[in-house]
């Protein structure tokens, strides 16, 4: 009896691994399909499952998307946008949050209530208007005073970053983690003669870490997926970013045998948020429930 | 006392000042990024506009073209509505099974949380286009590949009317359940573990305890993961803009993709953001009344 009940648990074991497993596998095979298939020659794209392991490995796809199709430009011009969107985002939001969260001034309930507000706003709604306002933004790209006359910051760096430079959800998240510090500390250094910014940079933001880290991640991944504004803010070849460039790539690609081409220029595109996500794995799992679950 | 009282107004007028300047840089992108668009967009969706031409106010026109006349938003309103619900709750409940999986001791839980969430981090765009090739009807396609194996015979995915959509469906759900398992996972670690000991003395089993104990008080996290969950499908656009073009005969078109469309290619910017407000509206209100709804139920 007993060792039939040990067996029994030994087998639902057992089994639960298995399941775990396929589950694992079926999550995972779009990957491992996509690595697979960019290694291979044209002529070999259309094998089945059994070829997963792809037995003549080439790197021509790589060097076709890489350097054919452009995709090192736009991988530069996608690092730029995000990074430099990013940064922004943490700098202004994290010294918003703080001003929220720990001074007093005229206007700070209402001022907050209207950046909660336009967090409910969903990005497609902006992205007519933010468009125009690139476009005659006064003074820049050839337009006179009241933005006519020329692009604007239509297919600049600048374009592609201003309007996402600060984040509600950014302001929110930081609020949200600066008021649980304790307000000692602000005092104290008030007391030693700190100015208002010191006391925010040095003693206030390196405590902060945990959910700048997590705004970071979101951020950049964010960033990195954004398809709809750089595809109608950039014009140029110049500046079209990874995915942008990928979805006209894949578009201009009508035979199975450019497939492999197409992983590999999948697979340049995912590495990066794969490898972020490898290395700060922690902070993806606090910082999703840092984002509001708790209080 | 009179001193005293001078110097705390002058203190208090220099943390107002200094509250402005920080703030400053926040509040000069958000009026310009986010407080006037919305504005231009309630007026110019009154109005008839394209980029070279004046604008022209309307009225209700462009509604009155959409409701009446615009077979095709009907259809993206319709399409859209049915890949709503049919990606939501598969993958809250997946998420909430998976989660509640992982959640135990286990031989490598790490890794395994890790491939669950994995797809999640990868941009769609990049994800819609691995998708579309597991799709491809060829024979060595590797979906068509594993239905063989159950003697099914190959099916064109993407490219009937029949299919397209909920193939699509099948992507998405794939590549939220990791986002959701997270959110849940962080629920269920909150739930103390002496409530289930006490329920366990009371005799409850694996079902009630699951009913009674786990679900409500998993309440908050599943309208956090449905509103979010929401949201981010009403605006799908990258997946059929990759997988379909909007096709076959318009079974995969959705809102954020005819907006597009009508915006960008047919440049009617009028109507455009007639379509873009109609959607802020609809999300809006179903978050309020998902918001409303589940917290009655909570009491």
């Amino acid at each position: 009896m007993n060792f039939n009940k040990k067996l029994y648990f030994k087998v639902l074991g057992l089994c639960f691994y298995v399941f775990l497993g396929v589950l694992v596998f079926f999550m995972i095979i779009p990957f491992l399909w996509m690595i697979s298939v960019s290694l291979k020659s044209s002529g070999h794209v259309t094998q089945t499952l059994s070829a997963l392991i792809p037995r003549n490995i080439t790197f021509k796809p790589y060097v076709d998307a890489w350097v054919g199709a452009h995709f090192s430009r736009y991988f530069l011009n996608t690092v730029i946008f995000t990074v430099g969107s990013t940064m922004f985002t943490l700098f202004f939001c994290a010294l918003g949050g703080y001003t929220f969260a720990r001074l007093r001034f005229p206007g700070r309930n209402a001022l907050f209530l209207l950046i909660l507000f336009s967090m409910m706003i969903p990005d497609s709604a902006r992205l007519i208007p933010q468009f125009l306002i690139v476009k005659f933004f006064p003074l820049a790209g050839g337009n006179n005073l009241l933005g006519k006359g020329g692009i604007g910051l239509i297919d600049t760096y600048a374009g592609l970053i201003l309007p996402f430079a600060v984040t509600g959800f950014g302001v929110f998240l930081c609020r949200q983690f600066f008021v649980r510090l304790p307000e000692e500390l602000r005092a104290a250094a008030k007391i030693d003669g700190c100015s208002e910014f010191r006391i925010f940079y040095q003693i206030m933001l390196p405590l902060a870490k945990p959910a700048i880290i997590a705004l970071a991640i979101f951020t950049f991944t964010f960033r990195w997926n954004k398809l709809l504004w750089p595809l109608v803010v950039t014009q140029s070849k110049g500046m079209r970013v990874l995915a942008v460039g990928l979805a006209i790539f894949q578009g201009e690609q009508r035979t199975l045998e450019s497939w492999n081409t197409m992983m590999a220029a999948a697979t340049i595109v995912v590495i990066p948020m794969v490898l972020v996500f490898l290395l700060l794995q922690k902070h993806f799992t606090k910082g999703t429930s840092l984002s509001g679950l708790k209080e | 006392m009179f001193k005293k009282g001078r110097s705390w107004t002058s203190l208090s007028k220099r943390e107002s000042r200094n509250a402005y300047i920080f703030l400053s840089p926040i509040l000069v992108l958000y009026t310009l990024f986010a407080l006037i668009p919305i504005g231009m967009l309630f007026y110019l969706s009154f109005t008839e506009y394209s980029v070279l031409m004046p604008s022209k106010w309307i009225g209700l026109e462009n509604y009155k073209y959409l409701f009446l006349k615009d077979t095709v938003f009907i259809q993206s309103v319709i399409n859209t509505s049915y890949y709503v619900a049919g990606t939501i709750f598969p993958t809250i409940l997946l998420g909430l099974l998976f989660a509640m999986l992982v959640n135990r001791p286990l031989r490598g839980k790490g890794i395994i949380r890790s491939c669950i969430y994995l797809p999640y981090v990868t941009p769609v765009i990049a994800a819609a286009l691995v998708w579309r090739f597991l799709y491809e009807p060829f024979e060595g396609g590797f979906i068509n590949y594993l239905i063989s194996w159950f003697g099914i015979k190959p099916i064109n995915w993407l490219g009937t009317i029949r299919w397209a959509l909920p193939s699509i469906m099948v992507m998405s759900i794939w590549r939220n359940v990791g986002f959701s398992m997270v959110l849940f996972l962080a629920g269920l670690q909150g739930i103390p573990e002496r409530y289930y000991e006490a329920a366990k003395i009371d005799g409850a089993n694996r079902v009630q305890q699951f009913w009674h104990i786990t679900l409500p008080l998993l309440k908050p996290v599943i309208l956090f993961v449905l509103v979010l969950a929401t949201i981010g499908a009403f605006q799908v656009f990258q997946e059929p803009y990759i997988m379909t073009e909007g096709g076959p005969a318009l079974s995969t078109i959705t809102i954020v993709y005819w907006f597009y469309l009508m915006s960008f290619r047919s440049l009617r910017f009028g109507r455009g953001s007639a379509i873009s407000l109609i959607l802020a509206m609809m999300i809006f209100i179903l978050s309020i009344f998902y918001l409303k709804v589940l917290k009655f139920k909570e009491e």
